[in-house]
């Protein structure tokens, strides 16, 4: 739950650079869960500044209210709500596991960008 | 047996476990180049293009074209707006829910036929029937967004859908309607799990156009699940999705 909670908030400060700090290090500073309401610092995502409140109730988080979101660009705007359900979050890291195949978009990033570098070197010629 | 064609642009592949009739992806292939005949936005000669230009009127639309744009009402019923096959120039291009209804279709095709235990991958949205070869459920893999090598994530599906959306394909294909100026930059990936490939694309493609709040939308449906990667290499899951994940 404690990692949950701090993965949640580090997914909400989603631009703010993950520091040095891990979420394993944040959570085992972090002890007990008093009941209560907390507020976070507020982190800059890229788009704006983000605070949230945790809800403390009977020594579990129950819900996180959002208090600053970035409201100025329909982006943001998506985080406008008041209590967010904690959803499991954690840093991507390649899996070696053996699949049939592979959910993704049809092209990669590597390959759009090849493409589109080359037809602007023709538009510019 | 499994082949991979390209077609409406991307490459689709179909596997079959064990030894059926050719005939059976002759079936499948036909089915999407049909598909592509009617709705590809570069053919001039397709349905959608003169419904484009105004030279047919709404009654005189396929049955296929019809279906296709009721679907895409109701999507924009069930998204609130955010999931909108028109675009800014005014254009209507359905391709947002095309692609996945082609391919549950397919899949209808091969079952129709008796098959049981079968794929359709186009170009990412996918369709599983029964089991591999080995006898287990298919095992997919969501890709890297930064990383085309790589899987970061291995699900194991069957009788199920799963769709990505993701800006890293096409550059920003995915725009907000509500901001049609501003591209979605904070999340990269956002793969949907579903009864089918056609629920699991539709909500991809709302979701992702949601941006950060897109994985809290999916969290709210019945039978959905989600999972995003953020900008910053964080991924974030909805609750039912580990059931799906192979460690």
């Amino acid at each position: 739950m404690k990692l949950s909670l701090l993965s949640s908030i580090l997914a909400f400060t989603a631009m703010s650079p993950v520091d040095n700090i891990s979420t394993a290090q944040l959570a085992a500073s972090m002890g007990a869960y008093q009941d209560g309401s907390f507020i976070g610092a507020a982190f800059d995502a890229y788009y704006g500044m983000v605070q949230v409140q945790a809800n403390i109730l009977g020594g579990q988080l129950v819900s996180v209210k959002v208090l600053q979101y970035p409201n100025h660009s329909g982006t943001s705007r998506s985080i406008n709500r008041q209590a967010l359900p904690l959803l499991k979050s954690e840093v991507i890291s390649a899996q070696g596991i053996q699949v049939n195949m592979i959910s993704g978009a049809t092209l990669t990033s590597r390959a759009y960008l090849r493409s589109l570098n080359g037809a602007l070197m023709q538009a510019s010629a | 047996m499994r082949s991979t064609r390209l077609l409406m642009g991307m490459p689709i592949t179909v596997e079959i476990v064990g030894r059926v009739p050719a005939n059976h992806l002759e079936r499948v292939y036909d089915y999407f180049t049909a598909v592509d005949m009617r709705f590809s936005l570069y053919k001039p000669d397709s349905e959608i293009s003169a419904y484009n230009r105004g030279e047919i009127l709404l009654a005189a639309l396929s049955d296929a074209m019809r279906e296709v744009l009721t679907l895409a009402s109701r999507t924009k019923a069930e998204t609130k707006g955010i999931f909108e096959i028109r675009r800014p120039d005014g254009v209507l291009d359905p391709s947002g829910i095309v692609k996945g209804w082609a391919v549950r279709n397919a899949a209808l095709i091969l079952k129709a036929s008796g098959v049981r235990n079968f794929y359709v991958d186009a170009g990412g949205d996918i369709q599983t029937g029964g089991h591999n070869e080995d006898g287990e459920s298919w095992r997919v893999g969501i890709r890297n967004p930064f990383n085309d090598q790589e899987i970061v994530k291995a699900v194991s599906l069957s009788e199920c859908g799963i769709a990505t959306s993701g800006t890293y394909a096409r550059g920003q294909h995915i725009y907000n309607p509500d901001r049609p100026d501003e591209p979605i930059t904070d999340i990269v990936s956002l793969s949907v799990i579903g009864p089918d490939v056609l629920e699991a694309d539709r909500f991809a493609t709302a979701a992702f156009a949601m941006g950060g709040q897109g994985i809290y939308f999916l969290e709210d449906q019945q039978g959905l699940e989600g999972y995003v990667i953020a900008a910053n290499g964080v991924a974030t899951q909805t609750s039912g999705f580990g059931a799906f994940v192979i460690s």
